[in-house]
């Protein structure tokens, strides 16, 4: 493979060593977006926990942004453009079985008039509108809702079809628990950091908190709509072998286990919501730890062990939103790894 | 007072349970029969995929409008009630695609959401809205379970009219020309693919202004499979599946969805619809034998039996309801 002039420059001859920490959806996406846009790069996937055991394998996956009350509006919506519009060719591919992606029409009702009718999301997703009373004498407890169709992200799927992009590009899986960044900056020249709320050991990052978000799964092959009430707190998501019903948002709750509280509250809820839900089986119940925090971390950092500088990409602290928006972050990630490899280590000899 | 039905498809079973539901404690003793040689899972009602979508013109057939528009309304107000998934009821959203601009269908105001497509969704002209799915083989089931009559097979129905069957309900669908000669009546055949994809939500009918409905690819998910369509024979008896029809199914429905490229294809299956200009959904009084007979025919529906049959149980109880008024003057109905 030609190196270009640079890479050639830095790393005398040879391929730049990336080194991606994490394997849920923002690591396995950063590490193909890079694989496949800089050939320069040999990119390893390194994590303790691969699919199905990731917190991406817990999500329902479905495109609807979660708000990052630190990050500046326009860049929420640029990435959760570029996902959108990344996800939508896929769906309308050969593709989109295999990757577990597909079109998702539904509503999202809300008890009490929203301050914002017209989310800044709304041009992006197709089809938006405000639904017509004919559409809400269906749910008799709300007010107001809002109709459109977007994409759903079968992480079971999505992450396994990544994994086989990654490895087509040339890249590498490796499972193993990174503790500290010193123990990669003798074999990577740059390292992605996609652990999640890993960050909170492993860049020392305190104001990184989990969401405790319980779910369950069921069988209910008749639901081809999804159905979110507006509070975030009940939501009906059908999959392509089962539908998502949920949930909890549990602030600093770290409980791995399932809550059978959380389960009859899920449950009834969404009876209240979709009727024909009492006819429904529970498949499984499952419980994921949305990585929250204030804003998303996304920029550069430089880590210093011994003699060496080596530049860390931070991607980390998507919350709920992760699948909403992975594809823009990891175009951005991708973007800072670019100029990362064209930055000269001062402590080399060149 | 007794009553023959003929044909145990959507038309006749819905149409046994709506005169029976009215009329039972009206009229004792109310005895109501089945007759047929086909009933679920094999009618053709069982193999259409349950769309409720009209034709797009009404043909100036308001009366049909009419009945469509019933039967929206009643499925819809059973859409939260406890047994809807057993009737096989469920709400599905989907697109109309056009290769022009059409003038926009007299059901727009029946089904929920109706809009035109964005040019984000589409690249040429559609609709997009929220209907009905009625599933034949649920719905078929939950309506024998639900009436009071024996099914048997038609070779009773002779001795029945010695024995004084006082009203038929004539509901035999395509073949209702073996009973009264009808040339207005011809199948229109259709073969469909039964494919597994559960990743498809959402319906998608195609339009052809030359070919007219059902000649174009359509895709219905369903709540066990997807049906993948587009054929429409006018004329053609066969009920055999057809490998050029299959193909030509296959290809035009990976054309309009590629993701179906690499899903498993279940089964075949053929029917036929029974098509006429119009629905024939009127009274007559019959001579048979030496005995006088009222018959209601209820046939004809073309590929919309589905999507009316609710509207035309209600005409038939009502004509039904003429033919006791004409029996029982004195009778305060």
């Amino acid at each position: 493979m030609r190196c270009p002039a640079a890479a050639e420059g830095i790393y005398g001859g040879r391929l730049c060593r990336v080194a991606v920490v994490g394997a849920g959806v923002i690591g396995l996406s950063t590490a193909v977006c890079i694989a496949e846009s800089i050939p320069s790069c040999a990119v390893t996937v390194l994590a303790e926990h691969f699919t199905p055991d990731t917190t991406s394998d817990v999500a329902a996956g479905i495109l609807l942004p979660h708000p990052f009350p630190e990050t500046p509006l326009h860049k929420q919506r640029c990435w959760f453009k570029d996902t959108f519009d990344h996800l939508l060719s896929i769906c309308n591919s050969t593709d989109a079985a295999e990757a577990g992606v597909f079109l998702l029409s539904g509503w999202q009702v809300f008890q009490e008039t929203p301050s914002t009718k017209d989310p800044y999301w709304s041009t992006v997703v197709l089809g938006f509108h405000m639904m017509t009373d004919a559409e809400l004498q269906r749910f008799p407890k709300y007010k107001f809702g809002q109709s459109f169709t977007t994409i759903k992200c079968e992480c079971s799927k999505y992450l396994l079809w990544l994994e086989k992009r990654l490895k087509n590009a040339g890249g590498q899986l490796h499972t193993e628990k990174i503790t500290g960044f010193e123990q990669l900056t003798s074999s990577y020249d740059i390292i992605v950091n996609c652990s999640g709320l890993g960050s909170r050991d492993l860049a020392d990052d305190q104001s990184l908190y989990p969401v405790r978000g319980q779910i369950l799964r069921v069988h209910a092959p008749w639901l081809k709509h999804f159905i979110r009430d507006g509070n975030g707190h009940t939501y009906i998501f059908p999959g392509i072998h089962s539908v998502t019903l949920g949930g909890t948002r549990q602030k600093h709750n770290w409980e791995m286990s399932v809550d059978e509280a959380d389960s009859s509250g899920i449950f009834e809820r969404c009876c209240e919501l979709e009727p024909s839900l009492k006819k429904s089986q529970v498949c499984s119940k499952l419980v994921g730890l949305r990585p929250t925090r204030n804003s998303l971390r996304l920029e550069r950092e430089f880590f210093v062990h011994g003699n060496r500088q080596v530049p860390i990409i931070h991607n980390y602290g998507h919350g709920g939103g992760g699948i909403s928006i992975h594809w823009g972050t990891a175009l951005e990630a991708t973007q800072l790894v670019k100029e990362s490899i064209n930055w000269r280590n001062p402590t080399s000899k060149l | 007072m007794r009553v023959a039905v003929i044909g145990a498809g959507v038309i006749g079973l819905s149409s046994a349970l709506c005169i029976h539901d009215r009329y039972h404690s009206k009229v004792t003793p109310l005895s109501i029969d089945v007759y047929t040689d086909r009933f679920t899972p094999l009618t053709t009602s069982d193999g259409a995929a349950g769309l409720w979508q009209p034709y797009l013109h009404d043909n100036g057939n308001m009366q049909e409008t009419k009945w469509n528009k019933e039967t929206f309304d009643y499925l819809l107000s059973l859409i939260n009630s406890p047994d809807s998934i057993q009737m096989g009821i469920f709400t599905q959203s989907g697109y109309s695609l056009f290769t022009e601009p059409m003038p926009e269908p007299s059901w727009k105001d029946i089904v929920l959401g109706f809009r035109h497509l964005t040019p984000q969704e589409m690249k040429i002209c559609g609709w997009f809205n929220t209907t009905l799915m009625i599933e034949g083989k649920s719905y078929l089931p939950w309506l024998m379970d639900r009436s009071v009559c024996t099914v048997s097979s038609p070779s009773f129905l002779p001795s029945c009219t010695k024995h004084g069957v006082d009203v038929i309900l004539n509901c035999t669908g395509v073949r209702a020309g073996e009973l009264q000669p009808d040339p207005l009546l011809t199948p229109g055949q259709g073969q469909i693919l039964r494919v597994d994809a559960p990743w498809l939500k959402h319906f998608i009918t195609t339009h052809n202004p030359k070919s007219g409905k059902y000649c174009s690819a359509y895709i219905i998910p369903g709540s066990r499979s997807v049906t993948v369509g587009g054929i429409f024979q006018a004329g053609n008896w066969s009920e055999a599946n057809n490998s050029e029809d299959h193909r030509q199914i296959w290809e035009e429905g990976c054309r309009l969805a590629p993701s179906l490229k690499n899903a498993r294809i279940m089964d075949d299956w053929t029917g036929l619809r029974p098509v006429r200009s119009s629905v024939r959904l009127d009274s007559e009084t019959l001579q048979l034998g030496n005995k006088q007979c009222e018959v209601i025919h209820n046939y004809g529906h073309g590929g919309c039996g589905l999507t009316m049959h609710w509207g035309c149980a209600l005409e038939a109880a009502n004509l039904f309801g003429k033919i006791l008024k004409k029996k029982r003057p004195s009778h305060f109905w």
